[in-house]
């Protein structure tokens, strides 16, 4: 072979192999789906916890209980289920796609040690349920931090703009945590920060095919 | 006193390991992805399952990649990793062609 042809050749599977690499890392967020999954729960569960709260749902407290075994249980199999697909997707292994997979149930593990923390204090140390409101307001804080990450890890500037818009609803859910207008807050809140940006990451996967 | 090296780029710096076209692509997928299943990195690449295996073994022997069999639900899936070591070589793999070509 000349050592035309072999350049050619060189340069061909650098291409190649470019092409390979560009492809891999530019795999865009898949864990859209399972945000909204979230999200979704996240707006009829606090407004149904303010409507029981509020008693504009003539149900007992005691119902609440149900309603966050419910949020937990469907919560906990969709995103398994979701997961198991999303990782049969091509460029699920990114290093972004990973974060944020990591980052996610880590935020669910920082949740549920409040929540424990929450339990306990509640049954023996004279907690009141409003301590529940002060999880929704960490809730947004820690939001706001994996989107931040993610965002970072990812450069996608508008959900770096999400993550900063996370903090905001954090503030305000601190303000009324001993008020039930906390979980009308949070309900509404998910719709922005959490729904919208789920939305949004789906498009940019299906726009990427 | 003089010095002897020489510092002239060399095909001999290129790690023919990797130097493959199928190798390569194999390699720069699993940089940005890591890992990545074997038939992802088959449709991936446009080859076959058996010259992706012949292929993956050289890498694996050399100890750029690991192989790990496991299942994905019920069905069973590789998952193929690109190693430290492979990614070292990979980054030195890149330096040589980039020498190699600017002179």
């Amino acid at each position: 072979m000349t050592e035309d042809k072999q350049n050619k050749q060189l340069l061909d599977d650098l291409d190649f192999a470019a092409t390979l690499a560009k492809n891999g890392a530019s795999t865009p967020l898949l864990g859209g789906r399972i945000g909204l999954m979230w999200g979704i729960l996240l707006f009829f569960t606090f407004l149904m916890q303010w409507a029981v709260l509020s008693r504009t749902l003539p149900l007992p407290p005691a119902s609440l209980a149900f309603l966050w075994i419910g949020f937990a249980t469907i919560g906990g199999l969709g995103s398994m289920i979701l997961g198991r697909n999303i990782s049969k997707i091509d460029g699920a292994n990114t290093i972004a796609n990973r974060v944020e997979q990591r980052i996610w149930m880590l935020f669910s593990l920082m949740m549920f040690s409040l929540f424990v923390g929450i339990i306990f204090n509640i049954a023996f140390f004279g907690g009141t349920v409003a301590l529940f409101g002060f999880m929704v307001a960490v809730g947004f804080a820690g939001q706001g931090l994996a989107y931040g990450i993610i965002a970072h890890i990812s450069q996608m500037k508008w959900l770096q703009i999400n993550a900063y818009i996370s903090f905001i609803p954090s503030t305000i859910c601190f303000i009324f945590y001993n008020d039930i207008l906390v979980y009308l807050i949070g309900g509404f809140t998910s719709l922005i920060t959490i729904i919208l940006p789920s939305l949004i990451c789906m498009k940019i996967e299906r726009q990427n095919g | 006193m003089a010095d002897t090296h020489d510092t002239t780029p060399s095909v001999e710096n290129i790690d023919d390991i990797i130097h493959g076209r199928l190798r390569l692509g194999v390699m720069a997928y699993l940089s940005a992805v890591n890992p990545a299943s074997f038939p992802e990195l088959v449709r991936k690449t446009g080859t076959t399952h058996g010259n992706l295996s012949t292929h993956l073994s050289k890498l694996e022997n050399a100890g750029y990649i690991r192989q790990e069999k496991g299942y994905s639900g019920k069905r069973p899936q590789t998952l193929v990793y690109m190693t430290d070591a492979g990614r070292t070589a990979w980054v030195n793999y890149l330096d040589a062609m980039k020498e190699l070509l600017q002179h």
